[in-house]
């Protein structure tokens, strides 16, 4: 799985998920995931994670989320990243 | 001649492998009950990881039915589970009732409560996830205490802020939290600017769980790897619950019986829940007409005086906002003696399942609560907490209602706590020294008026 298709999916889990007016495309890696277009909680933030496990059909480990510093869509997308590597060696 | 059994006792092979997960029998979407604060963005406040771990939220928000218990959590569950199921034989003769009373007992750990039921299982999913500090915020002491020997069980930090009507009423709960490690801080306090805020405007403020919930939430942002647990009112809460409701119903399977009514106290919810939603599978599976009541006091009486509406779980307004049964969370009930009811908002589940006519709400004065807990102390020879003895009220009303209609109803009810430190307010009441604190109404509309974003019912909905 490339970075970009992996980027891809993550935005438009976040449009669905938050209900986004927002194209998946527009949303950029740099993005505050705070800034008044996403307005993350959280709340939606769990509400993220399980939807992305589920868009990619595995299990992102609870340390790797408590100790990620989530500030922008690239950090999100890192953390799916990482943990969407981890699964594909296991 | 044969001994009449008045216990239904379960080996530890049979604690529960899994807890009971109602959303799969009943259709609550996440969405429809928790919502992000709105100014989240605004505030520029927002967090960079979740305080609750990915695996425990996961399993309260999905829809398999059972949620295997990870063995870990189970082991310690089996130190002191299955709890004993009694029939209280003796509370039927002193009430002359034809009813057959059950109650099951949770007061049988260490920490004298079902609050560990949760606590083990929270701490167990912290440390995992590689938190090394939980705080709270404690209400009458009985969560702060299951959650400090649930940390010390597993090697976590614990830092607890205690409700200050509570750790003036109970300094024994303070001996108990901090004998197992904790840190116990009355609430308000001056260490957090939560706190800071209500001692300026209130000095005197006896204090609330929302209050010493936004404390522990502040204290928990300050620590590097702190987490903020909460005792009762989130999905995996009522979770955790549920081996209780799942031990009572092969209790009472041995019984050979099955009850007409499942009465518990009500707090938050997670008391309620954790023995009526296994009953509640039952009902929509066998279609058997028991009723659930939850029982409040009438000093905080959120469903029976409240209103359905998104609002915040804590004092300050940081956490997201819940669909609830509320008296809003500005709402500082007065300084009763079952401090485990005096949160000011109903679970989302329970208060979902309230809307919806599932279950039932019933609320009572002190002093009646007081003289059933005196009535089932001198029957059963058991003390209940002050909280517990709310649903002993509730239940020895349903056997006077049996008595009078001449029917052997069937009444489960949970006794969740012992009352041994308690018994100053057992004693202020045999000294005729309590008060009812009903809610004027007043109080209530103008915590209601603090609602966020609205004043009326479901204008967020």
């Amino acid at each position: 799985m490339n970075g970009d298709d992996v980027a891809n999916r993550v935005r438009k889990i976040m449009v669905d998920v938050l209900d986004l007016s927002l194209n998946p495309e527009d949303i950029g890696l740099g993005v505050s995931l705070y800034s008044p277009q996403i307005q993350l909680d959280s709340l939606h933030l769990l509400q993220l994670l399980v939807a992305v496990e589920d868009e990619f059909g595995g299990r992102i480990d609870d340390e790797d989320v408590m100790n990620a510093d989530l500030r922008t869509v690239g950090d999100l997308v890192g953390l799916v990243r990482q943990s969407t590597a981890a699964l594909e060696q296991a | 001649m044969k001994a009449t059994r008045n216990q239904y006792l379960l080996d530890a092979d049979d604690v529960p492998t899994h807890w009971y997960n109602i959303l799969a029998d009943v259709d609550i979407p996440t969405a429809d009950v928790r919502r992000a604060r709105p100014a989240a963005a605004e505030q520029g406040n927002g967090v960079s990881a979740p305080n609750i771990p990915l695996s425990m939220y996961r399993s309260s928000v999905g829809k398999d039915r059972f949620v295997e218990i990870p063995h870990e959590v189970r082991e310690q569950y089996q130190r002191w589970r299955p709890t004993p199921l009694v029939r209280a034989y003796a509370l039927e003769r002193a009430l002359d009732t034809p009813a057959h009373i059950y109650y099951k007992y949770e007061g049988t750990n260490g920490a004298g409560s079902h609050k560990l039921n949760s606590a083990l299982a929270q701490v167990y999913f912290y440390k995992k996830a590689g938190a090394k500090e939980l705080t709270t915020g404690t209400g009458a002491g009985q969560w702060g205490t299951a959650l400090a020997m649930a940390a010390q069980a597993f090697d976590l930090d614990c830092t607890a802020f205690m409700v200050r009507c509570s750790f003036d009423q109970k300094p024994y709960r303070r001996v108990m939290m901090e004998l197992n490690g904790a840190r116990v801080v009355p609430s308000p306090s001056p260490i957090t600017k939560a706190g800071l805020g209500v001692l300026e405007s209130t000095p005197d403020s006896s204090g609330s769980l929302a209050i010493a919930n936004a404390e522990a939430l502040e204290h928990a942002r300050s620590l590097e790897c702190g987490r903020f647990a909460v005792g009762s009112g989130e999905n995996h809460v009522l979770l955790h619950q549920t081996v209780i409701g799942e031990e009572a119903l092969r209790q009472l399977e041995l019984a050979g019986e099955f009850p007409d009514v499942v009465i518990a106290a009500m707090g938050a919810g997670s008391n309620f829940a954790g023995l009526a939603f296994p009953f509640h599978r039952e009902k929509l599976r066998t279609g058997a007409g028991t009723r659930l009541v939850a029982v409040e006091p009438e000093a905080c009486p959120k469903l029976t005086r409240g209103r359905y509406a998104w609002d915040y779980n804590d004092f300050s307004g940081t956490t997201p906002m819940t669909k609830m049964y509320t008296l809003g969370h500005t709402f500082v009930p007065p300084g009763m003696h079952a401090g485990g009811l005096r949160y000011h908002g109903s679970a989302p589940l329970v208060s979902a399942l309230y809307d919806s006519g599932a279950i039932e709400a019933v609320a009572y004065g002190q002093n009646t609560v007081f003289e059933a807990g005196a009535l089932f102390a001198r029957a059963e020879k058991l003390i209940p907490a002050p909280e517990s003895a709310h649903a002993v009220r509730a239940a020895v009303d349903e056997a006077m209602r049996a008595r009078a209609e001449r029917r052997a109803t069937v009444i489960l009810f949970n006794v969740s706590g012992h009352g041994l430190l308690d018994l100053s307010a057992y004693d202020q009441y045999l000294a005729g020294g309590l008060s009812d604190h009903a809610v004027p109404a007043e109080q209530i509309a103008a915590s209601l008026a603090a609602l966020p974003g609205q004043s009326h019912a479901g204008a967020m909905s």
